[in-house]
């Protein structure tokens, strides 16, 4: 059964510290460090581009899982970075790399969502095509879409890049997935060729209502209770929308982890890298879910293979 | 009809304010402690207590406890 076998990752090494930031936006360090949860974001070079820090997370994942790069039958990346358009980003990557040509690739646009839907999408196009090996990347250098002045973005965003490895011997499977989307609200989350505008309120409205009743869904879709999840990974938009989320789903705390205060939300990044960092942990059921730009939702549970 | 207890008892509920008996009903939210975080969960949980909607742009309309009171009321 495919599913996630290894987990590599770059985050770039420069961080800004929103606490320099406070008397600019008139907040206070409690609000930075517990409300948006994000005291540094991580910041790509600007010679840093998706290629690149695409290229660094998969180099990652070739330290933490043995396998050749001839072996990628498909390589997906989610990104909805304005440097995609023609060609896709992934083949960029593909001769960078100098992967095989027999190797399918294509890019993916989503974003917070982008992880979760990703899954799906590789896991069905492998089996329906009999491949055994796969790369999922995801990407969203936002510091270079952000407006600095833009009190609702600029202090949220961090710059990072992931690579999963999908295979046979993976240590989590996926189980059933729900997706959603609420499209008359796509006006919440827009890049308008110069910038990222947020409405804050609006996409804080979307999470809260779509979020828990998906949960509640998926859940059933996957004959599974509450009480059978050892973790969540709610996409981090903020510290706030995830205690948000944890109330109105009836969470314990221990059992959601979502510390991103070192680097900031990285859009589609966000899941993989809390994924990466409880890989080990001996939990058998994660449930993951994803939401944002589109507006867009997915969730599904992991469900541990390999003790 | 929606009463300033109402929504003092849902500012307490969510412990959006260390002393809920402290708000003034005519002064912003957010001049009270209440950060901008906060005032937008706020308007998400009236909206679902009270099953009403606080339309976005008219927020000048019902950012207080007694311009809220009197925009909900009117509808």
């Amino acid at each position: 059964m495919l599913g996630i076998v290894s987990i590599g990752k770059y985050i770039p090494s420069e961080r800004v510290n929103n606490l320099d930031f406070v008397k600019k936006f008139d907040v206070d360090s409690n609000f930075v460090k517990n409300k948006l949860g994000v005291s540094k974001r991580a910041k790509a070079e600007d010679s840093e581009d998706v290629v690149s820090m695409c290229k660094k997370a998969i180099a990652d994942l070739q330290l933490k899982s043995a396998f050749e790069l001839d072996e990628i039958d498909v390589m997906i990346l989610i990104t909805q970075s304005p440097e995609g358009g023609i060609p896709h980003l992934s083949a960029k990557i593909h001769g960078d790399l100098g992967m095989k040509v027999n190797c399918a690739c294509f890019d993916v646009s989503l974003g917070c969502s982008g992880f979760v839907y990703g899954l799906s999408i590789i896991q069905s196009f492998m089996e329906s095509n009999g491949f055994k090996k796969g790369l999922l990347l995801t990407c969203d250098p936002y510091s270079k879409i952000i407006n600095v002045e833009d009190k609702n973005t600029s202090m949220l965003f961090g710059d990072a890049a992931t690579a999963s490895l999908i295979g046979d011997d993976a240590k989590f499977s996926m189980g059933k997935f729900t997706f959603g989307t609420c499209g008359n609200d796509w006006r919440a989350l827009v890049f308008d060729g110069d910038f990222l505008t947020m409405n804050g309120r609006q996409v804080f409205n979307f999470a809260a209502s779509n979020i828990p009743l998906d949960i509640k869904n998926n859940l059933i879709k996957n004959e599974l209770d509450l009480d059978d999840i050892d973790l969540f990974l709610f996409h981090p938009g903020s510290k706030y929308i995830i205690e948000t989320l944890q109330r109105k789903c009836s969470i314990e705390s221990v059992k959601v982890f979502s510390d991103i205060d070192s680097y900031g939300n990285t859009v589609s990044s966000s899941i993989p890298l809390l994924l990466e960092e409880k890989f080990e942990d001996d939990n058998n059921n994660i449930l993951i879910s994803g939401f944002g730009v589109g507006l867009s939702f997915a969730s599904t549970v992991l469900k541990r293979r390999i003790k | 009809m929606i009463t300033k207890d109402d929504i003092l008892k849902l500012i307490t509920e969510m412990n959006l304010h260390e002393d809920p008996a402290k708000i003034q009903s005519d002064q912003l939210f957010r001049n009270q402690g209440i950060d901008s975080l906060d005032v937008t969960t706020l308007y998400f949980e009236v909206e679902e207590r009270f099953k009403v909607q606080l339309a976005e742009e008219d927020e000048e309309k019902y950012n207080t406890i007694d311009s809220m009171l009197k925009y909900i009321n009117a509808k």
